[in-house]
């Protein structure tokens, strides 16, 4: 029977395994991916720009790629035609509707959200600029026939148009020239109106002028301040410096009015309040912004035009922090590069148009998922969500550890959990310097908290041994014999008369009496020039130190950002030619000083700056914003006690009275800036000669 | 008989023609139109083929199988073609020369430069010697048909100027009109950009620019051009092609490759025809400047004295019936040399970032960002998984890797010196996983140590300079001399047998350039130079984005291509390189990490069947910000390696099922859905789509892939 079932279960097992290997030889390998809605396009894989993002110490960094090209549309084979020279694009989310101002064509075409044409308006229109879509209504700016046409968004029928506002706001002089338009919920038109320098033209849904908002202003400048001191008024108003006018408009979904002013000096893209005030900027600034749009997050979506530099979208976040950057000079014409982009368009769905005028098409870009995770950890974010966001922003940091708004995220959210060193740590990588501080506050006051009782004890033990050591020392000296023969006789008299602490002694007559000193030195020799170099060695580490030891939150420099030897150079430099031009100017103004004195009395007139830098350096390093005071006090105290023995020691040195060293130190700095300026055309004639040696030499021998 | 041939030749050949170029136009055939009977007709049959070509312009034409190839055939009299375009189109050969009295370019054809042709037949197709009389250019032109072959060539010996004082040639161009078509039709041209691209003709182009690219990329001896992060891809075969559904044409350039550019246009940028052509450098212009340093940038426009050298050789293959890119990429396998014995298993490979230096106060610092110990526990942990892992290791020079190349060893201390790198590899060996060097031997960074007589010279006397590529990077890179290169090569060579290693070719595979002054030569010799290096090495060579001619020597193709530079005039991206590659070697991507964009991306790797490559560290990336690697955003193993085995395991599970297969046949089964066929008879289907796609009882969901 075994047997027999032995037989049976060989080829059963047999046939089993057969039956597994035909199963898995047809198996279907099926490899699930996340899903997702955006459409496939075999192009997308080709991304022909790099994404940048704002990286640590304010510069822009590579990332992962943002945003690709996914699609486009230019009708080159459609039935209308190709676009001419277009202007201006918007999308209607509500309808589904793209609209096209299709300038070069003198018309306007409305396309579905694929661009297939729906429909094409053309008729009366000359030079259309400028698009918007509200309450039913489609809004067309005519540059050339200087009026707003206001179309039904369904019918396409024409229902009115905006002439120039008759109102004594708008002066005889003041241009209407309508090139763009938004408008918001209750049909208030914001118009841009081409050379009008009071801002964008509120228009109120009856069609009746409002006034002005969202002018941008002058900056002053040197020159200005200057015109504004020596000439008269009249002369002022021939330089008067007029205010850029708006050259584009957009809108955000609470209705809140953004202007863009293309090569504008100051803030190109400016957010607006209802009263019409600019209540926000992009932390950064780009010149060349021609276009804007926001989206449902009131994310910024920008478009940069530059024939020389290349364009660009960028993104910001709704406080203006750059998220993403792409784009660039291409100028071999491929799919995603862009040209000369006009307009831009923030999709609800998350993906983004741009019109390109001189490509005549639409560009669209997707999401990648990299950016999706970097919009919804945002959004977190601007609504103060720090702990709900965490993960995501750890997730951002996955596929990019430069990011430096995640950095900023999580420190906050490890604010909210107390767990501030790693706060700060974060906080440091994300150069916020207020939330260092912050955070740091917190862990000093922990610790103060957990130790200041011991603190106290100490201090007091300290002070309390000090006094019955002294005291002890008073009455019985010959207890402290052995310490003080293994420590020597600090204090004593003929220690403190050896050469060099002697001459380092003569610092502290600088400083109370800065005229003895330099009279003793002049006259009785008490500093000599070793001494005075050993404390000019002292000056030159010491800007090392600034660097290595000061607090983050007082120090602008980093050891990276940093080159020692340059450093190094240009303080010996600076301080030596300081010395000598002191020396020369004194003796062609009576000066009684030898070039020796000069270098002396500066080095000891630096005193306090010498004596007190480090202890300050090293102070910065306990103390916060809050303290801050503290920091600027010391500085102050350091650099002008320093200025004042300098002074002085200038004074008394070459025996001048208050106005003569006043007019020695103004002729010094000004011999000084000659010496640079002479310095700079000496290394440009060497460099020119080695560049004419060295090409000679490549020349000949390469 | 002869009368019949003639007639039938008629109604084929693109017309009449002698040099009266305006009048020549009116008797060339139309579609439809037999035109009048043309003169000085010679014919060949050859292999089923036979050759007709006009003696005085050497147009010609070709019927095979029922189809008739025209190397230049006018359409339509309302295609708007001026007199050159006519001309171009009727005639064989078009010129381009350089004026030198005037410093402009002039394009004329052979007949409009009132060209003698001494036309001699041959049984296997005919000689012509061509004496450009209006410009005192001439050089012998000599066609063979063999088959579904014709192969055309300009000897370089046979060209001569008698005038080069007053003209000189720049370059030239040979049947630009071949198998061309005209206005929207079915069919397509495939360019070799990037994996490869296909411009559809059926579709009105919104491009204003034509396609048009270097084979092999830019000669950096002789241009000005810079690469960067986002530079178009290289053309890095010598080939094109035209297909359409009744036949096609591939063309390629058997020899002087180095010097052709691959054109195409298609109706409604330059005329309404779609054509498709090599053109031949004979010489370029460049700057020059008047001091070797450059810096006063001074400079003006010159132009190369002497030609460049080389024989020109094109072929064209016709292809029968209906022309898919795959047809093309079986053709194109045929005329290729892959290396016997390359490993075609599936894999991963993992490139391991060591140390970078970094800027600090008083001189530069090493970070060391990977340690060897490191490596050792990571292969351990992703050999559980892998079968075939590929470990590289990268900047372990001393100094880390900026500033490094072209110098390679000793290495750095950091990560672990000699004896670190001694016991990885041992490791390695014991465990079954490669283990290689990244070098690059052709770029030495500027201010690295080199001796400046090992730097290539450019024709204006500089040092040939590069910009690094890499994103983030500020590094600048001097070109070497082949000979020194080469010579480095072998110097490491024994450390590198003494780790059991093979090498990673950066650079090497990718970039041809010739040399100037004392070190004179050109690209073809760089090419040779660089294969017959590798070749002679005996290391396992995986080279970065090789070139065709360095795939005879390759092991492994790194940084393959997964798409097209994507110009705005090219339809779709197309995995032409892997068809021709697939089975032969195995393929990596591009350090995935640094290129994330989705899942999407994981799909594309089985799509056009390459492995996943990953560039590693162990420490944080953000370690490397302020280095010249600040570009590596983001490489922590520890981040990542679920995310490599997830991705390993996706492409593996359906790419092992046709490891060692040769693509057969790839197409669109509907939006989104491509298939590909394999040798092995296997299928592979991949939905990028958003619905399901369901074939023979098997259903692909959406976003995902499947073997059939």
């Amino acid at each position: 029977m075994k047997k027999k079932v032995k037989k049976l279960i060989v080829p059963l097992i047999a046939a089993l395994l057969a039956l597994a290997s035909v199963i898995l030889f047809f198996w279907d390998y099926s490899v699930p991916v996340m899903a997702s809605d955006t459409p496939f396009s075999d192009d997308s894989f080709s991304v022909p720009y790099e994404t940048l993002t704002l990286g640590p110490n304010g510069g822009l960094v590579p990332t992962q790629t943002a945003f690709m090209p996914s699609g486009r549309i230019s009708f080159s084979s459609g039935t209308v035609g190709a676009l001419l020279g277009p202007e201006d694009m918007i999308t209607d989310a509500d309808s589904d509707r793209i609209y096209i101002a299709d300038t070069g064509n003198k018309r306007v075409i409305v396309t579905d959200m694929q661009g297939e044409v729906v429909t094409v308006i053309e008729e009366g229109l000359s030079q259309p600029t400028g698009l918007a879509v509200s309450g039913g209504n489609l809004f067309v700016c005519d540059k050339g026939n200087k009026l707003v046409y206001i179309y039904d968004a369904e019918s396409y029928e024409l229902l009115r148009t905006i002439d120039r506002p008759q109102n004594p706001l708008v002066g005889a002089n003041t241009p209407y020239v309508p090139t763009k338009i938004t408008v918001d919920n209750r049909g208030n038109m914001y118009v841009v109106s081409e050379g009008c320098v009071s801002g964008l033209m509120q228009i109120n849904a009856e069609g009746e002028f409002v006034g002005y908002v969202g002018a941008n202003e002058t900056s002053a400048s040197f020159l200005s301040v200057l015109q504004k001191l020596f000439f008269s008024e009249e002369q002022q108003n021939t330089f008067l410096a007029t205010p850029k006018s708006p050259t584009n408009v957009a809108i955000d979904g609470r209705g809140l009015v953004y202007t863009v002013t293309n090569n504008a000096a100051g803030n190109t893209i400016k957010k607006l309040n209802t009263m019409g005030n600019g209540i926000m900027s992009p932390s950064m600034n780009f010149a060349d912004t021609t276009a804007a749009s926001i989206d449902k997050s009131e994310n910024i979506f920008s478009v940069q035009s530059n024939q020389q530099n290349g364009s660009y979208v960028t993104v910001f976040d709704s406080e203006g922090n750059l998220l993403f950057r792409f784009g660039g000079k291409d100028g071999y014409e491929r799919f995603g590069s862009l040209s000369n982009p006009v307009a831009v368009s923030a999709l609800d769905d998350g993906s983004v148009m741009v019109l390109d005028k001189n490509y005549s098409m639409i560009v669209i870009y997707r999401r990648t998922d990299f950016s999706t995770l970097v919009f919804n950890a945002v959004d977190y974010y601007k609504d103060g969500l720090y702990l709900e966001g965490e993960d995501l922003w750890n997730e951002v940091l996955r596929y990019n550890s430069n990011f430096i708004l995640a950095y900023k995220a999580l420190a906050r959210a490890n604010m909210q959990k107390n767990n501030y060193s790693i706060a700060l740590s974060q906080f440091k990588y994300a150069e916020d310097t207020n939330g260092y501080s912050e955070a740091f506050w917190q862990i000093r006051n922990e610790w103060l908290e957990n130790n200041l009782l011991w603190v106290i004890i100490v201090v007091l033990v300290i002070v309390a041994a000090v006094i019955v050591l002294k005291i002890m020392n008073k009455r019985k000296p010959e207890w402290f014999a052995p310490v003080k023969r293994v420590f020597g006789k600090v204090g004593d008299a003929h220690v403190k008369n050896v050469y060099f602490f002697k001459e380092f002694n003569h610092s502290k007559r600088f400083m109370r009496s800065t005229q003895d000193a330099v009279y003793e030195v002049k006259y009785h020799n008490k500093a000599s020039i070793w001494t005075a170099g050993i404390l000019f060695l002292w000056f030159v580490v010491l800007q090392i130190l600034g660097v290595v030891t000061k607090g983050y939150l007082f120090n602008s420099a980093t050891v990276y950002n940093t080159n020692g030897w340059n450093m190094v150079l240009v303080t010996v430099g600076v301080m030596l030619a300081l010395v000598l031009c002191n020396y020369f100017v004194s003796t062609v103004t009576d000066g009684d000083g030898k070039l020796k004195h000069c270098f002396i009395c500066f080095m000891y007139a630096l005193s306090p700056y010498l004596i007190m830098a480090l202890p300050v350096y090293i102070l910065s390093n306990v103390l916060t914003y809050n303290e801050s005071i503290i920091y600027t006090f010391c500085e102050l105290v350091m650099y002008g006690w320093s200025a004042v023995c300098l002074f002085r020691a200038i004074m008394e040195l070459h025996d001048y009275s208050f106005w003569k060293t006043l007019k020695n130190v103004i002729l010094t700095v000004i011999a000084f800036a000659m010496a640079l300026l002479f310095l700079i055309v000496l290394y440009m004639l060497l460099a020119q000669l080695f560049g004419y040696f060295g090409s000679v030499f490549g020349e000949v021998f390469r | 008989m002869i009368g019949k041939l003639k007639l039938a030749v008629a109604a084929l050949i693109s017309g009449t023609v002698i040099a009266g170029n305006v009048a020549l136009a009116t008797t060339l055939p139309r579609d439809g139109d037999e035109g009048e009977t043309p003169q000085n007709l010679y014919t060949v049959e050859a292999d089923g083929s036979s050759l007709t070509v006009d003696t005085k312009t050497l147009n010609l034409s070709i019927t095979r199988g029922g189809r008739t190839w025209y190397s230049g055939k006018r359409y339509s009299e309302d295609d708007n073609l001026n007199n050159l375009w006519v001309n171009k189109l009727t005639d064989a050969i078009t010129v381009g020369y350089k004026v030198m009295s005037t410093g402009n370019t002039r394009e004329r054809t052979i007949s409009m430069l009132n060209a003698k042709v001494n036309f001699k037949e041959r049984e296997d197709g005919f000689d012509a010697d061509v004496n450009c009389r209006l410009i005192s250019v001439s050089f012998k032109f000599q066609v063979r048909i063999n088959g579904n072959k014709l192969q055309v060539r300009i000897p370089y010996e046979s060209i001569t100027e008698n005038d080069p004082e007053e003209n000189k040639l720049e370059y030239l161009v040979v049947y630009p009109f071949f198998d061309s078509s005209y206005s929207l039709c079915d069919g397509g041209i495939l360019v070799p950009d990037g994996s490869g691209a296909v411009i559809d003709l059926s579709e009105r182009t919104a491009a204003k620019q034509a396609y048009s690219a270097r084979i092999y990329g830019s000669d950096y001896g002789i241009s000005a051009s810079q690469v960067s992060v986002n530079s178009p891809q290289t053309a890095s075969m010598p080939v094109f092609a035209t297909m359409y559904p009744d036949g096609g044409t591939m063309f390629t350039a058997d020899d002087g490759a180095e010097y052709c550019t691959v054109n195409a246009s298609v109706n409604s940028i330059t005329t309404q025809y779609n054509i498709a052509y090599f053109s031949w450098i004979y010489r370029e212009s460049y700057v020059k400047y008047y001091e070797s340093s450059g810096t006063d940038g001074k400079s003006y426009i010159a132009f190369q004295d002497d030609m460049n050298k080389f024989d020109l050789v094109q072929t064209m293959t016709l292809i029968e019936g209906g022309c898919e890119v795959s047809d093309v990429a079986k053709a194109y396998r045929e005329t290729v040399d892959f290396k016997d014995g390359a490993a075609t298993d599936a894999g991963l490979r993992l490139q391991f970032l060591m140390a970078e230096n970094k800027k600090g106060m008083f001189g530069n610092e090493v970070v060391t960002m990977t340690k060897t110990s490191f490596i050792e526990q990571v292969a351990e942990e992703v050999g559980a998984y892998c079968d075939d892992l590929s470990v590289s290791v990268l900047g372990y020079s001393s100094g880390g890797l900026n500033n490094s190349y072209p110098n390679h060893f000793p290495f750095d201390g950091g990560p672990g010196g000699k004896k670190g790198y001694k016991s990885l590899s041992q490791k390695l060996s014991a465990a079954g996983v490669k283990f290689s060097f990244t070098t690059d031997y052709i770029k030495a960074y500027v201010g690295a140590s080199v001796n400046d007589k090992q730097l290539a010279l450019n024709i204006s006397n500089q040092f040939a300079t590069l910009n690094d590529d890499r994103a983030g990077s500020s590094a600048k890179f001097n070109l070497l001399n082949p000979d020194d290169a080469v010579a480095r090569m072998s110097d490491d060579l024994k450390t590198v047998n003494t780790y059991n290693a093979g090498i990673d070719y950066c650079s090497i595979g990718s970039l041809l350039y010739s040399g100037y002054k004392n070190r004179d030569y050109n690209r073809a010799y760089a090419a040779e130079k660089f294969a017959g290096a590798v070749a002679a090495s005996g290391a396992t060579a995986n080279i970065v984005k090789p070139n065709a001619y360095m795939w005879s020597v390759c092991d492994a193709y790194l940084e393959a291509p997964l798409s097209s530079s994507g110009f705005m005039i090219e339809t779709r991206s197309v995995p032409f390189i892997q068809m021709v590659v697939s089975g032969k070697m195995q393929m990596y991507s591009s350090p995935i990490n640094l290129n994330y964009t989705g899942d999407d991306l994981v799909l594309r790797l089985i799509d056009y069947n390459v492995y996943p490559s990953f560039l590693i560290t162990e420490k944080d990336a953000i370690e490397l910000y302020g280095t010249n690697s600040s570009g590596v955003f983001t490489s922590s193993y520890d981040i990542w390696k679920d995310k490599i085995k997830d991705i390993y395991t996706d492409v593996i599970s359906v790419l092992s099922k046709v490891e060692g297969c040769q693509v057969t046949d790839r197409y669109e089964a509907k939006n989104g859905v491509f298939v590909t066929e394999y040798s092995n008879g296997k299928s592979v289907i991949v939905n990028y789509g958003s619905t399901d796609y369901a074939t023979d009882g098997i259903t692909v969901p959406a976003r995902s892939a499947s073997v059939k």
